[in-house]
């Protein structure tokens, strides 16, 4: 933990703590939508939460020195690219619902 | 061990078409536990189990085929709901129903589909093709509606799906 200030490290633990449980809680909603309705929309969900969790590990895993400060900001905003890229297509690929 | 079998059928009683993972997590027992006593009150015809999509939701012996059909599907909030208004408004068009629900049409037609593969809902088609949905047997139907309690889980699941269907429905 030696990138951090002492006094913040606790907060920082904790934060990434309950990302963890709220981001879990979130794909294992999203995971159980997707079982239900099996469709393109709810998969691209479920992979742009993978991804939010994905995040959360890497910060975890860079507080307790598994995961070096320059890879983790490399891993990080790489996520963040792939998830603008998950959205766009999800965005792009929504057709117009058929009115009947 | 009697004592047990016991928890599980009242548990099975009070909560008809509760699924295998909500027995265990109310009891608190083991999933081993749990399994064995299903088996025993299945042989002796004191339970019985039915899968609907995918989940197997177990009832006491009294329920008929359509009631263990219907009480799981109304189990979901949404499902439930579309039951509901059509009970308290009588007949009325799809429209109107994913209107006054504020739901996307994609996730009213989903449930839909459920609820007419069930004979819980009928769509009636005029001449000019105009759908007016009904429910079909309603008293029977008000009584289950009052019994099927969704779990903090299923309604999670299913305030997620409406959500996600209205944000790409727009």
């Amino acid at each position: 933990m030696t990138q951090f200030p002492g006094e913040y490290a606790p907060l920082l633990v904790l934060v990434l703590v309950l990302a963890a449980l709220g981001t879990l809680a979130l794909l294992g909603l999203a995971f159980a939508a997707y079982r239900r309705r099996g469709t393109r929309p709810y998969l691209l969900v479920v992979a742009v939460l993978v991804l939010l969790v994905a995040r959360t590990v890497v910060g975890i895993g860079t507080v307790f020195a598994v995961v070096p400060m320059l890879a983790h900001h490399l891993v990080e905003h790489s996520i963040d690219l792939l998830t603008a890229a998950v959205l766009l297509y999800a965005v792009y690929t929504t057709p117009l619902g058929t009115a009947d | 061990m009697a004592d047990t079998r016991t928890r599980i059928e009242t548990s099975i009683e009070t909560h008809p078409g509760i699924h295998f993972s909500e027995i265990v997590r109310r009891l608190e027992l083991a999933p081993g536990q749990v399994q064995y006593h299903l088996k025993r009150l299945r042989a002796d015809d004191t339970v019985v189990a039915e899968p609907v999509y995918g989940k197997t939701h177990y009832f006491p012996p009294e329920y008929t085929d359509w009631e263990r059909d219907a009480l799981a599907l109304l189990r979901r909030e949404t499902a439930g709901g579309v039951v509901a208004y059509l009970l308290a408004n009588g007949p009325a068009t799809p429209a109107a129903v994913a209107d006054s629900l504020d739901i996307a049409r994609s996730t009213l037609e989903w449930h839909l589909d459920r609820l007419v593969d069930h004979q819980l809902v009928s769509k009636h088609r005029d001449q000019s093709n105009h759908v007016t949905l009904t429910v079909d047997q309603r008293d029977r139907t008000v009584q289950l509606l009052r019994e099927a309690d969704p779990t903090l889980r299923e309604r999670m699941v299913d305030r997620f799906t409406r959500l996600v269907d209205k944000l790409l429905d727009q």
